[in-house]
């Protein structure tokens, strides 16, 4: 469903993404490790087009993502294509990013009614439930600043799938949080998995990546270091700095019950 | 305190031109503003330099050498431009520079990942400018948009330099026939004083009102 072929990005001198090969299956989670730095959430902004790259190709469901190919010449899209491909990709930050002047149901409805055009009862019903899907059915007309951190982090994932998007991408959507909201957001993200939604999660969690990841990868200094199913991958690190960061982080914790 | 009141219908004549002038000028800062500001926003290089050197200039001179300016150097070339339209013309060149910054400010100051999640669900620029940049901006925009206001209030006094019958040419006109500048400037001061301080106790109200969206 996402195929990532040898990209490579680069901030003026430094070379953040040395290519990144990756591969999602349809309903298939795969989540990426890796150490603050790493390159993870520029790899995430690349595939959901929000950021340039200078080399190598990203396709989702078979379509090039970001550029188009003129005579041999890749070529960004103008902005309207865009926007387009990007309705395809939805996208949860680490920040939440609800827009503040609209209630948590105008937050989930707006993409229903102006990317997808729904009408506006059919959307507010689709909006309403996706709230109920990640247990917020009776907080729709609450602003982001009356909601808690995870039950912002939940409209805000409930927002992103509501306009079934092809692929979900989510950006360290936990690091933001107090310890105790991480488990309802990591709940809201399982139920997702279970219900066959394709993700690319780029997280700090070694055991959620444990129970939800089909396929789990770990990333360093713009490379990936090491990849396979979660089991094997986890439990035989094979690099040192692998072996180094599961022991940093090994005990974060996870409540997802 | 009498003969304040008898004066008050030339004072009040004089208050409604000040009224009309700030309307007028606060109307066409206002459009000059969100012009200038969009255009330092997402202009073109050669245009925002343009804006820029206007922006720059007009907020390193004096507006009482603006208002003359544009009142007596159009004289000059047999043009002849009535004081007040010139007073208005001058003084909203000179907050037209004020508002431009205060909508760059307010836009370019929003939060970025705002915008980056309306960009990141699909909607096009017009549909982010539209939808999350405006409404979030405008509030932003409000409380240094009034204090502008305020300041053309208390500036369009320097009108009465080039002869325009405004407030407070009347008043020294009051005092220039009675002799009696006391009660007469206490009085004007009070008016602009009052004018002044319920704008901005207005903005301050807006600002609690969309306390919220800062968070």
């Amino acid at each position: 469903m996402i195929e990532v072929e040898g990209i490579h990005k680069s901030f003026g001198a430094r070379e953040v993404l040395r290519g990144i090969d990756l591969h999602v299956e349809r309903n298939q989670a795969l989540v990426v490790l890796g150490p603050s730095g790493s390159g993870k959430s520029t790899l995430l902004r690349c595939v959901a087009a929000l950021e340039p790259f200078q080399a190598g190709s990203v396709t989702v469901d078979g379509e090039l993502i970001g550029y188009r190919d003129a005579a041999g010449q890749r070529r960004r899209l103008p902005e309207k294509a865009l926007a387009h491909q990007r309705a395809e990709i939805g996208m949860v930050f680490q920040s939440f990013n609800l827009f503040p002047h609209m209630t948590a149901l105008q937050n989930v409805m707006l993409g229903l009614v102006h990317v997808r055009r729904r009408p506006k009862d059919e959307a507010r019903a689709t909006a309403l439930e996706w709230l109920g899907r990640v247990g917020l059915g009776d907080r729709g007309e609450a602003f982001p600043a009356q909601l808690s951190g995870g039950q912002q982090q939940r409209v805000a994932i409930a927002r992103a799938c509501a306009t079934q998007p092809k692929v979900l991408l989510l950006d360290e959507v936990t690091s933001a949080l107090d310890p105790e909201l991480v488990g309802e957001v990591l709940k809201v993200i399982k139920d997702l998995s279970t219900a066959g939604v394709t993700m690319l999660i780029v997280t700090h969690e070694v055991l959620f990546a444990r129970d939800v990841a089909h396929q789990v990868v770990f990333m360093d200094e713009g490379v990936i270091l090491e990849q396979g199913e979660p089991h094997e991958v986890l439990g035989n690190p094979r690099t040192d700095r692998f072996q180094a960061f599961l022991k940093r982080y090994a005990n974060v914790s996870m409540r997802t019950s | 305190m009498e003969t304040v009141f008898h004066w008050l219908p030339t004072l009040g004549g004089g208050f409604a031109l000040t009224a009309s002038i700030a309307v007028q000028v606060v109307i066409l800062s206002t459009f000059i503003g969100i012009a200038g500001g969009l255009i330092l926003l997402y202009g073109p290089l050669p245009l925002r330099l343009l804006v820029r050197a206007y922006v720059d200039f007009t907020r390193g001179i004096p507006v009482l050498v603006l208002i003359f300016a544009i009142y007596y150097v159009p004289s000059g070339f047999n043009v002849s431009l009535d004081a007040q339209t010139a007073a208005v013309v001058a003084i909203g060149v000179f907050a037209g520079a004020q508002v431009s910054e205060i909508v760059r400010g307010g836009i370019g100051s929003l939060p970025a990942g705002q915008l980056e999640a309306g960009k990141a669900m699909g909607l096009t620029s017009l549909q982010r400018f539209r939808l999350i940049v405006v409404p979030l901006a405008l509030p932003r925009m409000m409380p240094p948009w009034t204090n502008t206001a305020v300041e053309i209030i208390k500036g369009s006094a320097l009108a009465s330099l080039i002869g325009v019958t405004e407030f407070l040419y009347q008043t020294q006109a009051a005092v220039g026939t009675t002799f009696e500048p006391i009660p007469f400037y206490l009085f004007a001061a009070a008016v602009y004083f009052v004018c002044a301080f319920g704008l901005s106790q207005a903005s301050h109200v807006i600002e609690r009102r969309y306390q919220y969206l800062e968070q």
